[in-house]
């Protein structure tokens, strides 16, 4: 079946895409293969987004990065472990009684220490890079139209999770141009200043007014009896925590552990349970998204690129990270070079956004 | 702008041709066996000797380093130092005085391997109990350490214990290093004087090999290949921005 002219690339494919490479990012503190994932992410985030206001999802979130390293680096060096090594200068300390101990305030600062909270800062940012291109590449109306009929209980909590991102980057615009209207700084620090509030407040506003919206027309209305809906609703939500819980015990342990596979696998179970017990009755869609060959090809170069970060970790799980005693240049795993490198191909296949002014035009004429 | 849907094809098999090379190059790595580890009697001596004259200021703090386990490895190092020096520093300077590889570190600032063991890992937690260098300050006993190597500072007469504990349960129940806790008992007057300021006794001192090579035969072939990564990264990165620049007229 041929794509056809207008389809956008499937939203879930999208974020299929961003979630795994942010996966692989999770796995590696080695700063060039988290800069190879960064680069991708960004020249497949400028060559295939689109002209809408949650296109600049990126870009907000890559400064929020750049934040997220200059207060781990501040934070380590004045209240952090005093990490022993090569020191670069001293602090003046303040000694803190007995029963305080493993609490520092000032102290020797080693590059050791530096170089490691940098890291650590870095790997976030570029996880936190992956979540803002999955927001600029995807719209997250088309994404809601996905979510499956079993969440249409939580369907408010849905809404505002998968819409907050691109609201509060729409809101950013908004505020700054009415601030500028007004004769107000917007950029530097003072443009900062008075910016986040608005922001914040508008942004949750704007979601929860979407959710009731589309509550009041419906979204989530199903001809079953209430204690079947009841039943439903138990078993999603249930296997949902299980599949929360469980993820984070195979994400946050060193060690693949059968408990949490276990846990994933309950909850999946319930989950699909819950889900086919609820899709009871056909629902008309409009315009529906498909799922075409160039999605798999889209999710399948960001499992290459796990599947590189994995492999070099289950060979040397040392070329993963960077070395720091004695401090050195990371290690290059091949097999993880190519699998990023092999993730920039949506940049290629993933079909290129129409811009507004182009649909206007062809409207006009 | 017709989508050439043949092409996503091509590229499909491609990207799975990679996906399994890698999955398999990984299953094969992981089927290599380990090393099994040389199993010697205990037989430990644990001594140092000290130099009889030391220079003012100058302090003598016993380092005791208990491999642990069923690995009949202990080293005992009479490092000469100044009060006011941190266990950390003391670890570096024992490893630099037995002459094998000086700690390793993680980034949090965990303590990872001392004299180059274990090669890798890091605190490796199995089924609630976890491989790790357990920290001891001697005296009168052992006493499990409330504090880190970088934050300890070292006074006359301390003794600095460490103990790998392979199956340990990260608390103060875990077994201290097996030799005497007090500077008294550890040390012996040298009969060389004052040129040995440190003395190793160790049984077995080359069991399980942890000395590790950091020789890099092909380091210009690494240095090249690092190099065209970076140039990669800065080249993406900043055709990226080039394009958000001239993007940004049109966004509104």
């Amino acid at each position: 079946m041929l794509r056809p002219r207008l389809q956008a690339l499937h939203p879930v494919a999208w974020w299929c895409w961003a979630g795994t490479l942010a996966v692989a990012a999770s796995r590696t503190t080695n700063l060039v293969l988290l800069g190879l994932i960064f680069a991708v992410v960004a020249w497949v985030v400028t060559t295939r987004r689109g002209d809408n206001p949650w296109a600049r999802s990126f870009g907000t979130l890559v400064r929020l990065g750049i934040f997220v390293i200059l207060i781990r680096l501040v934070i380590q060096v004045l209240f952090g472990d005093r990490v022993p090594g090569d020191t670069w200068f001293s602090l003046p300390s303040l000694p803190l009684p007995h029963w305080a101990a493993g609490v520092t305030i000032g102290g020797p600062v080693t590059a050791q220490a530096a170089i490691g909270a940098i890291c650590q800062g870095a790997q976030i940012a570029v996880i936190l890079a992956c979540f803002g291109a999955a927001n600029s590449l995807a719209s997250s109306f088309r994404l809601l139209r996905c979510v499956p009929a079993g969440l249409y209980e939580v369907a408010v909590a849905v809404t505002v999770a998968i819409s907050f991102t691109p609201q509060v980057v729409a809101s950013i615009a908004r505020v700054r141009d009415a601030r500028r209207l007004r004769g107000r700084a917007t950029t530097g620090l003072r443009g900062w200043h008075g910016l986040a509030v608005p922001v914040l407040d508008g942004a949750l506003e704007r979601s929860v007014a979407l959710a009731a919206s589309m509550d009041a027309r419906g979204f989530g209305r199903r001809s079953i009896s209430p204690r079947r809906r009841r039943l439903t609703a138990t078993a999603t939500l249930g296997g949902l925590v299980g599949l929360g819980i469980g993820l984070f015990e195979v994400l946050y342990s060193s060690s693949a552990s059968g408990v949490g596979l276990a846990v994933i696998g309950f909850g999946g179970a319930l989950v699909v349970g819950g889900m086919a017990a609820a899709s009871h009755g056909s629902r008309s869609r409009y315009r529906p998204d498909r799922w075409f060959v160039t999605e798999s090809v889209v999710v399948c170069s960001a499992l290459a690129a796990l599947a590189g970060v994995l492999a070099a970790g289950g060979s040397d799980p040392s070329s993963l990270t960077q070395p720091l005693y004695p401090l050195g240049l990371p290690d290059l795993p091949l097999g993880a070079l190519a699998g990023i490198l092999l993730a920039v191909l949506p940049s290629f296949i993933a079909p290129t956004p129409r811009s507004t002014r182009a649909v206007m035009s062809e409207a006009v004429a | 702008m017709v989508r050439a849907e043949p092409r996503s094809a091509a590229a499909l098999a491609l990207v799975a041709a990679a996906v399994i090379a890698t999955t398999f190059s990984a299953a094969m790595m992981g089927a290599l066996p380990a090393g099994a580890a040389a199993r010697q009697p205990m037989r430990l001596q644990p001594r140092c000797a000290v130099p009889t004259r030391l220079s003012k200021g100058q302090i003598v703090v016993p380092v005791v380093v208990d491999f642990g386990g069923s690995a009949a490895k202990l080293l005992v190092t009479c490092v000469v130092t100044r009060a006011g020096t941190t266990g950390a520093e003391l670890l570096q300077a024992q490893a630099r005085l037995v002459g094998y590889p000086i700690p390793r570190y993680a980034e949090s600032g965990l303590l990872c391997g001392i004299d180059g063991y274990p090669t890798s890992g890091c605190g490796t937690e199995s089924g609630g109990h976890y491989s790790y260098w357990a920290y001891w300050h001697g005296g009168a006993r052992w006493l499990y350490a409330n504090d880190g190597p970088g934050e300890w500072t070292v006074s006359k007469g301390d003794v600095e214990g460490w103990r790998f504990e392979p199956d340990g349960s990260a608390s103060p129940a875990d077994p201290p290093p097996r030799a005497p806790s007090s500077a008294a008992a550890l040390e012996t007057a040298s009969q060389a004087g004052v040129t040995s300021s440190a003395g190793v006794e160790a049984s077995s001192r080359d069991a399980s090999g942890p000395v590790r090579q950091s020789g890099d035969s092909n380091s210009a072939a690494r240095k090249a290949l690092f190099a065209s990564c970076v140039a990669l990264i800065l080249l993406l990165a900043a055709a990226a921005l080039v394009r958000a620049r001239r993007a940004n007229g049109h966004i509104t």
